[in-house]
């Protein structure tokens, strides 16, 4: 019965043994995880633990700077590496990518106002012009690149979406005279003579996004379904009747045109990366970064 | 029945263990993935090593490098205590009084309004923005503290500071004064210059600004404005400031809200000096030198454990540094 008993007694305290280290080990993780910020990371880097900066009793690790990246920027650290990832499967005509790192160059140098790239790189950082290019502009080229991709692969569904529409109008002060000229205006001649004697104003392109031209009008455009003058008068928010003309309703001979303006749209660029990145079936696996790009737009994960 | 609760005991460690690693983490090749795209069958792993490598491989970022050094150096050495929280409530107190007493009892709108312009969601996020401010002033003041004389000399040397006294007499429309604002406005004019009334007197018995208790004492003032005159007042008030020596009284200034009269009471370098010497969150010396938070890092004794860091860490702190002595004209 006594040996029994010391192997049992033995057992007990093997057993407290174990729980005491596991304990020991969990109470060391939660001193970290209270010792950290507020959204703790669950993703390190490789030798997250080394030192790379020590001074007197501080010592900061690798993990420290990355989480303090992640901290600052995470979410577009994360975005960004996406998606220029998938812009370099997607975008692969290098005569392209060139030409449109041309095109960015004498955008930056416009900007400036210089025509020396070099300076210009080196004092937002840059190491050379080179570097600059490659870090800068041909990542740009090719996102560009991917959204004038996504319109042409888009491009009747995102026209009628946007509810793209050419049109020029002018304004008159009561409903009666308006729906007498549009009764008049049985030609774009008609109208034109009109739309001078008023001045009227020729929008060119315009989408559901568009600030510049009347709200109300906006909301019709689904309603100019054809080229000429449109059967209604539209009363303006300045509690005016606008008299449209609608034209190039035949937008074939117009992508150009088009794509650029949609790729010019503020939210577009979200629009066109949350598509790619569905498609290719992004993911996150660090919480506190996924529940960022979630509150950013939760349409970026399927 | 004991061992069953040992056994029961270790079973509850072992998932106390599990919840306190990083179980939603995921790995290749033991290496942390952050994200993943999949097409087809090609997968592309965006690793926590690519995030890392890519901040530190593009030099635009190396701002950032520099700050992700300071801000884990100021955490370590001085990390967010009770007296910091205290001192950040004391401020958002502060602050919602003084919106109370603008506002009514309404001010909450304004007060959000006000945080929302600035970049904060909520006062929550302003008073954690807050506290860190705090951590990072007792960082350079702790260097202050330790090299004071040499910091004052500098303060004094580059920013001229000196002790102002102010008048405010306040005027709802500055292009047409009512008759009893004109009258209180020469009366003040004729008191200053034709009388032996002390300028602190006038102030304390005729401004309508906050520091006529203080007999109009707007404390130190500096060419760099570090106390926001021209924030408070308008940028003329401040003007005129610069423009006066000790014991010298300005004209009448036209400036926000009113009418001013600003005088020069002392630029005496111990008397400044004493007082600084007093260092607290407000301090000039805090705020007067752009480049404080290079020279501060630059005391320490640092000892880089990694190449790529302490390349581009020097890189920063030096140009700083240059950038310093040409905006002294000692480059």
């Amino acid at each position: 019965m006594n040996s029994l008993k010391d192997k049992l007694y033995q057992y007990r305290l093997l057993v407290i043994i174990v729980c005491i280290c596991l304990i020991g080990g969990c109470g060391y993780g939660l001193y970290k995880s209270f010792n950290k910020k507020d959204d703790s990371y669950v993703t390190h880097v490789k030798d997250g633990d080394s030192a790379v900066v020590k001074t007197g009793d501080v010592t900061i690790t690798k993990d420290d700077l990355y989480e303090y990246f992640l901290d600052n920027d995470g979410l577009n650290m994360t975005l960004n590496s996406a998606i220029n990832y998938v812009a370099d499967q997607e975008i692969t005509d290098e005569d392209a990518i060139n030409s449109k790192v041309e095109e960015l160059k004498q955008q930056y140098l416009q900007y400036a106002g210089t025509s020396d790239l070099e300076t210009y790189a080196k004092d937002a950082g840059y190491e050379s012009e080179d570097d600059f290019v490659k870090q800068i502009l041909e990542p740009n080229a090719k996102i560009q690149l991917l959204q004038e991709k996504y319109v042409e692969d888009n491009f009747k569904s995102l026209v009628k979406e946007y509810k793209v529409k050419y049109l020029k109008y002018f304004t008159i002060d009561t409903e009666s005279q308006a729906l007498k000229i549009i009764k008049d205006c049985t030609s774009e001649e008609s109208f034109t003579n009109y739309f001078n004697e008023n001045s009227g104003t020729d929008a060119g392109l315009v989408t559901k996004e568009s600030s510049s031209v009347d709200s109300k009008i906006i909301k019709k455009l689904d309603k100019f379904t054809k080229d000429g003058i449109y059967a209604k008068a539209i009363k303006t928010s300045e509690s005016k009747y606008a008299i449209v003309w609608v034209y190039n309703t035949d937008k074939s001979n117009l992508k150009d045109e088009i794509k650029k303006s949609l790729t010019s749209i503020s939210n577009f660029s979200t629009k066109c990366e949350t598509s790619y990145l569905r498609k290719y079936n992004f993911d996150v696996y660090e919480p506190s970064i996924k529940k960022k790009i979630k509150k950013s737009s939760k349409d970026y994960f399927e | 029945m004991k061992l069953k609760k040992c056994a029961a005991l270790l079973l509850v460690s072992s998932c106390l263990l599990t919840g306190c690693t990083t179980s939603s983490a995921k790995k290749v090749d033991s290496k942390y993935v952050v994200a993943s795209l999949e097409k087809g069958n090609k997968t592309k792993n965006i690793f926590a090593d690519n995030l890392y490598k890519d901040i530190i491989d593009n030099s635009s970022n190396n701002s950032t490098v520099f700050n992700a050094v300071l801000q884990n150096l100021v955490d370590q050495k001085f990390p967010v205590n009770d007296d910091m929280k205290e001192d950040a409530a004391t401020i958002i107190k502060q602050i919602k009084s003084a919106y109370k007493s603008n506002y009514g009892d309404n001010y909450k709108d304004s007060l959000n309004q006000a945080l929302t312009s600035a970049g904060y969601k909520n006062l929550s996020e302003y008073r954690q923005k807050m506290i860190k401010q705090i951590q990072y002033a007792n960082f350079l003041l702790d260097y202050i503290d330790d090299h004071f004389d040499d910091v004052f000399n500098d303060y004094y040397q580059q920013c001229a500071p000196k002790y102002v006294s102010l008048i405010k007499i306040s005027v709802s429309d500055t292009s047409s004064p009512t008759d009893d604002e004109t009258s209180k406005l020469n009366e003040v004019k004729e008191l200053i210059s034709n009388t032996d009334k002390s300028f602190g007197d006038i102030a304390q018995d005729y401004s309508n600004d906050s520091t006529s208790s203080k007999k109009g004492s707007l404390g130190i003032v500096d060419s760099k404005d570090t106390s926001g005159i021209a924030n408070s007042y308008g940028k003329d008030v401040f003007n005129a400031i610069e423009a006066l020596s000790e014991g010298q009284v300005s004209d009448v200034i036209t400036g926000d809200n009113g009418y001013y009269f600003v005088k020069v009471t002392s630029t005496d370098k111990k008397t400044l000096k004493k007082e600084l010497k007093k260092t607290d969150i407000d301090s000039p010396l805090l705020a007067y030198d752009d480049y404080l938070q290079y020279v501060v890092y630059n005391s320490y004794k640092i000892n880089y454990k990694d190449k790529d860091i302490k390349k581009i860490v020097q890189e920063v702190v030096n140009k700083a540094l240059e950038e310093r002595k040409t905006e002294r004209g000692e480059a």
